[in-house]
C-alpha cells in the first residue's frame, strides 16, 4: 500500500506540474493575443494616397464627391450564424454616395456573397459616378457636365440620368415643390458654409439670407428641359444648379434592388447610408429587422422595423450639422423659408419603393404632420410615416403594423 | 499484492524513460497513450488516468465556471472581438474584453480615438470633418459597425451575441 500511495503521489504531483505548465502556457498565449491591440497601438497608416475629395465632400446631402480611391477590396466578414443551410454574410462600402454602404445576404457559401456583393456594389458605383455635381470621371457623361453646361446647351445623357430628372419632375409635382432637384443655387451655399463652419467652429456663420434668396431666384424646375426623343437634358437657366441628394440613394438602391430580384435573389439586406431595402426575407421566412435611430442619441434604436421586401427610410436633423453661437442647422432646407426646417426631429417612411421612400421622407420633413399623412394618401403606393419630435413619436395609421415586438 | 509489488517499481521508470518529454509535459492525453504502451499491464495506469481525467474535468468545470462568471459580471461574452480596417485592409483584432485606449490614423493622416471599455467599442475623437463616428453610439453586438468615412476607419464587431437589428436607418 506504502508503494501504491507513493507512487500515487507521484503521479499525481507529475500530473499537477504538468497542468499548471499547461494552464500557463494557455495564460501566456491568451496574454500575448489580448495584448496585440496594445502593440498594435501606433498609428496605423496604410500609406494610401490622401483623398481630401471625400473629406471635403461630407456633410453634403448625399449624392456628391468622388472618391477615387484606389484601395483594397473590403473583406467579407462570415457572421458564422447558419440557418436553413444557408451563411449569414456582410460587406462594407465606403465609396458610394459619399456615406456607409452595407449589404448584408445568406447565401449557401462566400463565393456566392462576393457574386452578388460585387454586381450590387458595380450598379451603385456607377449610379454613384453620374449623379456626382462635384467630379467628372473618364467615359461617361455625369451630373457635373450637365450643370456646368447650364445656359442652354443641351447635354447627351444616358437613361440612368434621363430616368432620374424625370422622377425628379415627378416629385417636385407630387410634394408641391417641396423636394426640387433645381435647388442646388441653394444647397451649395449652405453647403459651403456648413463645410467652414465644421472645419472652424469658432468662426461658424450662417449664410446671409440675401445671398440666399439670390440663389432661390435659380431654382425653377421647369428650366430643366428634358427630351427624352434626343436623349438630352437643357438647363436653360446659366445660374441654375441640378442637386438630386434628397432622391439620388432612393432611386440606386430602388434600382439596384429591383435588378436582384429580377435575377431571382432572395435574402439579400442593401443598406446605402442608412436608406434600406430588403430583397426577399431571411431563411426562414423571418423579416429583416431594420433599427430606426432615436434622434436624442441614446445607447439603442428607438423602433425595430420588421422588413420583407420594403424599404425603410428616415430622414434626420441629427446626423449632418453645424453649430452657429451654440444653436444647430441640419442639412434639410425648406425651400420656402431657404432655411434647415423645424417641423421634425427625425421622419421615417415604410414602402415598398425606396425611390418614392426618400422621397416622401424629405418631403415629410418639410411639413407638418396634416401635410404630410395627405401626401401619403396620394403618393399612389402604399406608404407609412412615422413622425419623431422632442421624444414624442407619431405614427401614420398602418406604421404599428410593421413593429417588431421588443 | 506479490504482482503489483513486481509490477510497479518495474512500470513507473518505464513510463517515465518510454514517454518522450515533449508530448508529456504539453499534452496530457498524448502521454497517457504513450504509458499506455510502455505498461501492457496497465491496471495501474488506468487507475492513473482516471485520476488524471477528474482532475481535468475539474480545472475544465473551474474554467466554464470562470467563463460564465466573467460573462454574467461583464455582460457580454468573451469571444467578442473588434476587427479595424483602414482603407479597406484590416489593421487590428481585438478582444472587447481587454479595456484600452487605441490612436487609430486614417487614410489621408487623420486620427481617431478608439476607447475599448466595459466590453464596447466607442469612437471617442476623430478630426474628421462631420464627426459622425464620434456621435455614433458605441457598439458591442455582433455585426455592429463603427465608421469614420473622412479617413475610412470601420470598426466591426465580431463574435459574441447577435445584434438584434440586421441594418440601421437614421
Amino acid at each position: 500500500m506504502d508503494m501504491r500511495t507513493q507512487k500515487l503521489g507521484h503521479m499525481l504531483h507529475k500530473t499537477f506540474t504538468e497542468l499548471l505548465a499547461l494552464l500557463l502556457t494557455a495564460v501566456v498565449a491568451i496574454g500575448t493575443t489580448g495584448c496585440t491591440g496594445t502593440a498594435g497601438s501606433s498609428p496605423v497608416s496604410t500609406g494610401a494616397a490622401a483623398n481630401t475629395e471625400t473629406a471635403a465632400n461630407m456633410g453634403n446631402t448625399g449624392s456628391t464627391g468622388s472618391t477615387g480611391n484606389t484601395e483594397v477590396a473590403p473583406e467579407i466578414t462570415d457572421s458564422g450564424e447558419t440557418s436553413e443551410g444557408l451563411n449569414k454574410y456582410t460587406i462594407t462600402y465606403l465609396d458610394v454616395f459619399d456615406t456607409v454602404t452595407t449589404l448584408t445576404g445568406w447565401t449557401k457559401d462566400e463565393a456566392a456573397f462576393a457574386a452578388e456583393a460585387g454586381e450590387i456594389h458595380d450598379e451603385l458605383l456607377n449610379y454613384h459616378k453620374l449623379y456626382d455635381i462635384y467630379n467628372v470621371y473618364d467615359g461617361m457623361v455625369n451630373l457635373k457636365q450637365v450643370n456646368d453646361a447650364a445656359g442652354g446647351t443641351p447635354v447627351a445623357v444616358g437613361s440612368e440620368i434621363m430616368d432620374l430628372l424625370a422622377w425628379g419632375q415627378q416629385v417636385y409635382t407630387l410634394t408641391g415643390g417641396a423636394v426640387n432637384i433645381a435647388m442646388g443655387a441653394v444647397l451649395t451655399i449652405w453647403h459651403e458654409y456648413r463645410e467652414a463652419g465644421i472645419a472652424d467652429p469658432s468662426r461658424a456663420e450662417l449664410p446671409p439670407m440675401d445671398e440666399l434668396k439670390e440663389a432661390s431666384a435659380h431654382t425653377d424646375i421647369t428650366k430643366m428641359q428634358l427630351d427624352t426623343r434626343a436623349g438630352t437634358v437643357t438647363l436653360t437657366d446659366a445660374q441654375m444648379k441640378l442637386d438630386v441628394g434628397a432622391l439620388a440613394k432612393g432611386y440606386a438602391t430602388e434600382k439596384v434592388c429591383e435588378a436582384a430580384r429580377a435575377r431571382g435573389w432572395t435574402h439579400l439586406l442593401v443598406n446605402v447610408g442608412g436608406n434600406v431595402e430588403a430583397v426577399g426575407d431571411k431563411p426562414g421566412g423571418i423579416p429583416w429587422a431594420v433599427g430606426v435611430q432615436n434622434p436624442d442619441n441614446v445607447d439603442d434604436y428607438l423602433k425595430v422595423v420588421n422588413d420583407t421586401d420594403l424599404s425603410v427610410v428616415t430622414s434626420g436633423n441629427y446626423q449632418r450639422y453645424y453649430e452657429v453661437n451654440g444653436v444647430r442647422y441640419h442639412h434639410i432646407i425648406d425651400p420656402k423659408t431657404l432655411m434647415p426646417s423645424e417641423y421634425w426631429d427625425s421622419v421615417t417612411i415604410i414602402c415598398a419603393d425606396s425611390s418614392l421612400a426618400d422621397a416622401l421622407s424629405t418631403a415629410l420633413f418639410l411639413m407638418d404632420q396634416e401635410s404630410g399623412q395627405k401626401l401619403l394618401d396620394s403618393a399612389g403606393k402604399a406608404a407609412e410615416a412615422m413622425w419623431i419630435k422632442d421624444g414624442t413619436i407619431t405614427y401614420s395609421s398602418g406604421f404599428a403594423a410593421y413593429l417588431k415586438d421588443t | 499484492m506479490d504482482e503489483k509489488k513486481k509490477a510497479a517499481p518495474a512500470d513507473l521508470p518505464a513510463a517515465q524513460e518510454n514517454a518522450p518529454p515533449g508530448p508529456e509535459t504539453s499534452d496530457p492525453e498524448a502521454s497517457d497513450t504513450a504509458e499506455k504502451k510502455a505498461a501492457p499491464a496497465g491496471r495501474i495506469t488506468l487507475r492513473l488516468t482516471r485520476g488524471d481525467r477528474r482532475l481535468l474535468l475539474l480545472l475544465g468545470g473551474g474554467a466554464l465556471l470562470c467563463m460564465l462568471v466573467q460573462t454574467i459580471i461583464l455582460g457580454h461574452s468573451p469571444g467578442s472581438m473588434v476587427e479595424i480596417t483602414v482603407g479597406g485592409k484590416l489593421v487590428q483584432t481585438v478582444s472587447l474584453s481587454t479595456d484600452r485606449t487605441i490612436q487609430l490614423t486614417g487614410v489621408g493622416g487623420g486620427t481617431n480615438t478608439l476607447v475599448i471599455k466595459n466590453g464596447k467599442a466607442d469612437m471617442t475623437e476623430a478630426d474628421c470633418p462631420d464627426q459622425i463616428c464620434v456621435k455614433h453610439r458605441a457598439v458591442s453586438k455582433k455585426g455592429e459597425s463603427i465608421v469614420c468615412l473622412p479617413h475610412q476607419i470601420v470598426v466591426t464587431v465580431t463574435g459574441g451575441e447577435a445584434a438584434e437589428v440586421d441594418a440601421g436607418t437614421q
